[in-house]
């Protein structure tokens, strides 16, 4: 059974909160997966997946600046600047190298981190990558978001409302903005570690085309569906989401792990 | 009209983009994928800053030059024209301050401080119009002063400028009325934590500090850039800026007389200060921050003020009303 422990990091002028679920001892040699929340919602709907993940991994759960209970700095965040306050974050808790797992703006987060410190990356997993290009718009997106609401869990309503209410409209309204100028798929093709796109089949704000478009961008990239699942897969599905995430894991430390054994 | 299509890069021109204002409109711009291009006097800061922009999103053009210098105001203008393909907006920030009793400041340095902070506007102006008219379309963005409108004494010559660029947005607003497309605007600060006081010329005698209560840079930043989705003819940034204006204009008389009193206690500390050039003359190599370091509690103090100002005003205004109400309904009684 994991254990999950609660912890503020400080880094520059910023409070960082973090979640750390575990069930070996926390300095035993094991791999390291950081799970990184969307917009405007801070880790605690990583919670179920985080659980799941930590039977083998050591899991930590940031949030952002300005998001859940991380101390907010007095302008509003864009991609870039958050790539780099999870760079801050990963230094201050002297995390070296992970795998990063994103939902949705969490993912454009990850490639913008990853492409600036891959040394800092084993890997990254991107769980329904925001802003599909073919809809990258406010009004498409607003409505593809409201379609997409009764097909997330309930509980994900709560948090959600609870987590915007911690973030403030203002922010939250902001950060869509600056996620909606942030061309992921410009970016896609500078991640240098092996990337794993995940899509739930029933998600509307990431269609099939672009998580297709997605992993081929990315050069050591590829894709899989989950289905009867929305855009929350981690709230929804953790068990699942878990499993795929696990096997990209394992597949590539084993691959590593041969590779360091031949040489 | 907005000058914004949706995800459209925007091309902006910003002076004065090494420290305070200038620098945090610059990373707002950036912030939000425009791209910019600066100019100030010092080129190793504005590259520093150009490095910043460009990791958080913005293409940039730097160019040093002191904003005196016409000729080259109408290169960099050039320059930046050519790199980006064109000039949206055009920021007009670079400024110095002064303060000290009018006698006793120099001819020379209230000169000096009209050419930078009035000249340098006007040789923005003329360099950026003729782009918006070639295109059809463009923003003139002038950082003025709330002291521009209510005046303030012992800084004969900032306020001189800062009203007299106000007057220059009035006359050029009403020259493009019937332009569409190209806007005027104005902004209208209340006292903001820069490095603006940090580095003003003084002849009062006592070191300068800012008057409470103090906006951040930040904020005036987010109401420049809300400017190119919502163009407005003149804005306040800060409560102050506007119970002042009020204040002026229910009681002029009383306004001065108070404000007198406010600014020779509140502008200043009590430690001496020998007469000095500040900025004016050569650039200051030590700050190059947004902030000034007036804001000490972090960013709760000054909205904190703000709105225990507003709460006041509030009060009083609600006051004055139900007065007035009582005093026409015992009126009506009588009759």
């Amino acid at each position: 059974m994991s254990v999950k422990r609660e912890t503020y990091t400080k880094s520059g002028r910023i409070s960082y909160f973090t979640r750390i679920y575990h069930t070996r001892p926390v300095d035993s040699p094991q791999e390291a997966v950081v799970l990184v929340h969307g917009l405007g919602i801070s880790g605690t709907y990583m919670h179920f997946l985080a659980s799941e993940l930590a039977n083998k991994y050591i899991v930590y759960v940031p949030d952002l600046p300005g998001f859940g209970y991380s101390s907010k700095p007095p302008h509003v965040l864009n991609i870039q600047e958050l790539a780099d306050a999870l760079r801050d974050w990963a230094r201050a808790i002297d995390l070296k190298k992970a795998w990063y797992l994103g939902n949705s703006t969490g993912c454009q987060v990850i490639v913008d981190f990853a492409i600036h410190n891959s040394d800092m990356v084993n890997g990254v997993i991107l769980q329904g990558p925001a802003i599909d290009p073919y809809h990258r718009t406010v009004g498409d997106q607003l409505l593809r978001f409201v379609t997409n609401t009764p097909d997330e869990p309930s509980a994900q309503m709560l948090i959600m409302m609870k987590d915007y209410r911690l973030c403030g409209i203002r922010r939250v309204r902001k950060t869509f903005g600056f996620a909606l100028i942030y061309e992921t798929e410009k970016f896609l093709p500078k991640v240098e570690v092996p990337a794993l796109v995940v899509r739930g089949d029933k998600d509307e704000l990431v269609t099939r085309e672009w998580a297709e478009e997605a992993a081929r961008l990315l050069p050591l990239g590829s894709l899989r569906i989950i289905e009867g699942v929305a855009h929350t897969i981690n709230m929804a599905m953790p068990q699942e989401l878990a499993g795929v995430a696990d096997e990209f894991i394992d597949n590539h430390v084993k691959v590593k792990e041969y590779e360091s054994a031949t040489v | 009209m907005s000058l914004l299509m949706e995800n459209e890069k925007l091309s902006v021109v910003i002076t004065g983009a090494s420290s305070g204002i200038g620098r945090a409109a610059a990373m707002e711009f950036a912030r939000n994928g425009h791209k910019v291009a600066l100019t100030a006097r010092r080129k190793e800061v504005l590259d520093e800053v150009a490095k910043s922009c460009e990791r958080i999103g913005g293409q940039t053009f730097t160019y040093a030059m002191d904003i005196t210098d016409e000729k080259a105001v109408y290169e960099f203008a050039r320059q930046a024209n050519h790199k980006f393909g064109k000039i949206d907006v055009w920021v007009n920030n670079a400024a110095v301050a002064m303060m000290g009793p009018f006698e006793e400041t120099p001819m020379e340095d209230i000169k000096r401080l009209l050419d930078v902070n009035l000249n340098g506007y006007l040789y923005g102006a003329r360099a950026a119009i003729p782009y918006f008219r070639k295109q059809g379309h463009g923003m003139l963005i002038n950082v003025s002063s709330i002291v521009g409108v209510n005046g303030q004494p012992f800084s004969i010559a900032y306020t001189t400028s800062k009203a007299a660029i106000r007057g220059m947005s009035l006359c050029l607003q009403q020259e493009f009325a019937q332009e569409k497309n190209i806007h005027v605007c104005t902004v209208l600060p209340a006292t903001v934590d820069t490095p603006l006081f940090n580095n003003a010329a003084n002849f009062m005698g006592r070191e300068i500090k800012a008057m409470e209560p103090v906006v951040d840079a930040q904020s005036v930043a987010e109401e420049i850039v809300s400017l190119v989705n919502k163009p407005r003819p003149e804005v306040f940034v800060g409560g102050m800026a506007i119970q002042t204006s009020l204040m002026k204009h229910l009681s002029p008389d009383m306004f001065a007389k108070m404000y007198n009193k406010r600014v020779q206690s509140q502008h200043f500390k009590e430690d001496l200060s020998a007469p000095q050039h500040g900025n004016l003359f050569e650039p200051n190599w030590n700050i190059s921050s947004i902030d000034g370091g007036w804001i000490r509690n972090g960013e709760s103090r000054a909205i904190k003020s703000q709105v225990r100002n507003t709460f006041w005003l509030g009060l009083i205004l609600a006051g004055a009303i139900t007065g007035t109400a009582m005093y026409f309904s015992n009126k009506a009684k009588t009759h």
